[in-house]
């Protein structure tokens, strides 16, 4: 096959009757009965083991100074809003912040302690917590003034193709979204899930790690998070999802 | 993540009561199976035994094998018959232990 | 949320009820792999059809985490013990679950399914007698390569 794409078209069109996803889709929408049902169990949904232990961690004195979220910020509930206004422009460090960013920030310059890893469940268990308080409430992210660039770069990184596959974000998940693929629908591309919950990982992820995984997925050097590009991608993907109601920690496939 | 529990235990019920216990255990019930990306076979790491005692009673005693999902949940019911105490306890392949606790107050049908 | 989409209606007809909807299957049709983990658990014991219940779906979208349901079956004297066997994995003895009363013999959980196959479900009594029900499960696949996760 001289060109991947015309691969991808061959398999679409093998499909046949796909029906287009306009405009957004949260990826719930895509998901069958049974995992729809585990999201909405607010028990049994695991990613709500990374919010209680988000919850011991919170209220858990950490770094040189002995301090704790807590002795702040007050209840975690004081964050209700936040994760579905991210990524933001920091005006102070001229670059974007998204969620991960935010609190290992926090971690490091005002707790005085060692910044979590990105993907580890110190992080996680943190950022879920963080996002959790925000469920229900729609994704509205600035991309105007100082974010104006960086929202272009990330419009123009979501175009652009890449890897040996030659794909773009686009190319999937706007042109061929609601597509088949294998047994699986394609997605429309939302954000509004994360940190979530994915069986393929057995374990949560951030959005960022979605986006390295897609990168594989196409064959191409994986985006590294806290990368001007990166974050202008995730803000991108977070302004396509506007208006969606955030649902972490969301499950998906 | 370290070994912690989500557990739904239920608290009162009248004698002959049919209550049900959910848990949620934090486990990678890592199979053994599986390779990492440069070909290294991960090694197996489980949960490998779930009970519970019931007013001094081992109710259930349950095998867990890698066939199990990560993170294992569990939803089981029984008869309440008398007041006591309920205790979970999970066991690892790495010796490690998790136990929870409660009180089921029984009260006459 | 967005409405659903129409493809979904469909799915629901072929799948979204399956919830609860079970294809049993015929234990002489068992998968010839379940041999060596029946005879490790139960000697020369096979178990005849019928007396416990297996509910999970007949369509799961991914074989990591496949909610099931194993119960005895109604008007059944109380088992001692309820087994699972995933004859296509890896490891096909997937659970025993020993119960005492007043437990029920019931238990619901999430199984890892490599693929698609037929769950045998066993209940087993204190006199030796083992009852059994499979059920037919249909694994897709996801729509990238999915052995790419370790490192991302």
């Amino acid at each position: 096959m001289r060109h991947p794409l015309l691969l991808l078209w061959l398999l679409l069109a093998l499909e046949g009757q796909a029906e287009p996803l306009t405009g957004q889709v949260s990826g719930y929408h895509l998901l069958g009965e049974e995992l729809q049902a585990l999201q909405d169990d607010a028990f049994a949904n695991p990613g709500m083991l990374w919010v209680d232990r988000g919850q011991r961690a919170w209220n858990s004195p950490a770094g040189a100074r002995g301090t704790s979220c807590r002795d702040c910020h007050g209840g975690p509930e004081r964050m209700q809003g936040l994760a579905a206004q991210l990524p933001r422009w920091n005006a102070e460090d001229k670059r974007l912040e998204n969620l991960e960013g935010l609190v290992r920030n926090c971690r490091s310059v005002r707790q005085r302690a060692d910044p979590p890893a990105y993907e580890s469940d110190e992080l996680l268990a943190l950022t879920t917590l963080i996002a959790y308080q925000s469920r229900g409430l729609p994704l509205t992210v600035a991309v105007d003034g100082p974010a104006a660039d960086a929202f272009a770069a990330g419009r123009d990184a979501f175009a652009r193709r890449r890897g040996q596959l030659d794909l773009s974000c686009a190319d999937c998940h706007d042109r061929h979204a609601g597509a088949r693929l294998r047994g699986e629908t394609i997605s429309a591309g939302m954000i509004n899930g994360f940190p979530l919950y994915r069986l393929t990982w057995e374990g949560m992820g951030s959005r960022q790690r979605m986006i390295r995984w897609c990168n594989e997925a196409v064959r191409a050097e994986p985006l590294q998070p806290d990368t001007a590009k990166a974050l202008a991608l995730e803000l991108f993907l977070a302004w396509r999802s506007r208006g969606l109601e955030l649902e972490s920690p969301a499950i998906r496939r | 993540m370290t070994l912690s529990a989500r557990v739904r235990l239920p608290q009162q019920a009248r004698a002959g009561e049919v209550v049900e216990i959910r848990t949620l255990v934090s486990h990678p019930m890592e199979t053994g199976f599986r390779v990492d990306s440069f070909g290294r076979r991960i090694p197996r790491r489980i949960l490998t035994r779930f009970s519970c005692r019931y007013a001094d009673r081992l109710i259930i005693d349950m095998d867990l094998r890698p066939s199990i999902s990560a993170n294992p949940y569990l939803a089981f019911r029984f008869i309440a018959d008398r007041s006591g105490e309920i205790e979970l306890r999970w066991q690892g392949d790495q010796g490690e232990e998790l136990i929870e606790r409660g009180h089921l107050e029984v009260t006459p049908a | 949320m967005t409405a659903p989409l129409r493809r979904r209606s469909l799915l629901k007809g072929l799948a979204g009820s399956a919830f609860v909807l079970v294809v049993p299957r015929a234990l002489a049709d068992l998968d010839t792999r379940l041999e060596a983990a029946l005879s490790e658990r139960f000697g020369e014991r096979r178990p005849q059809q019928g007396g416990v219940e297996l509910e999970l779906s007949r369509l799961v979208e991914n074989g990591n985490s496949v909610a099931v349901t194993v119960r005895a079956a109604s008007g059944e004297p109380a088992p001692a013990a309820l087994h699972l066997f995933m004859p296509r994995n890896p490891e096909p003895w997937g659970t025993s679950f020993q119960v005492a009363p007043p437990a029920l013999a019931e238990f619901s959980t999430r199984i890892r399914l490599a693929g698609t196959q037929d769950v045998l479900a066993v209940a087993e009594w204190a006199d030796g007698r083992l009852g059994a029900m499979a059920a037919s499960v249909m694994v897709t696949l996801g729509a990238c390569a999915d052995d790419l996760y370790l490192e991302f």
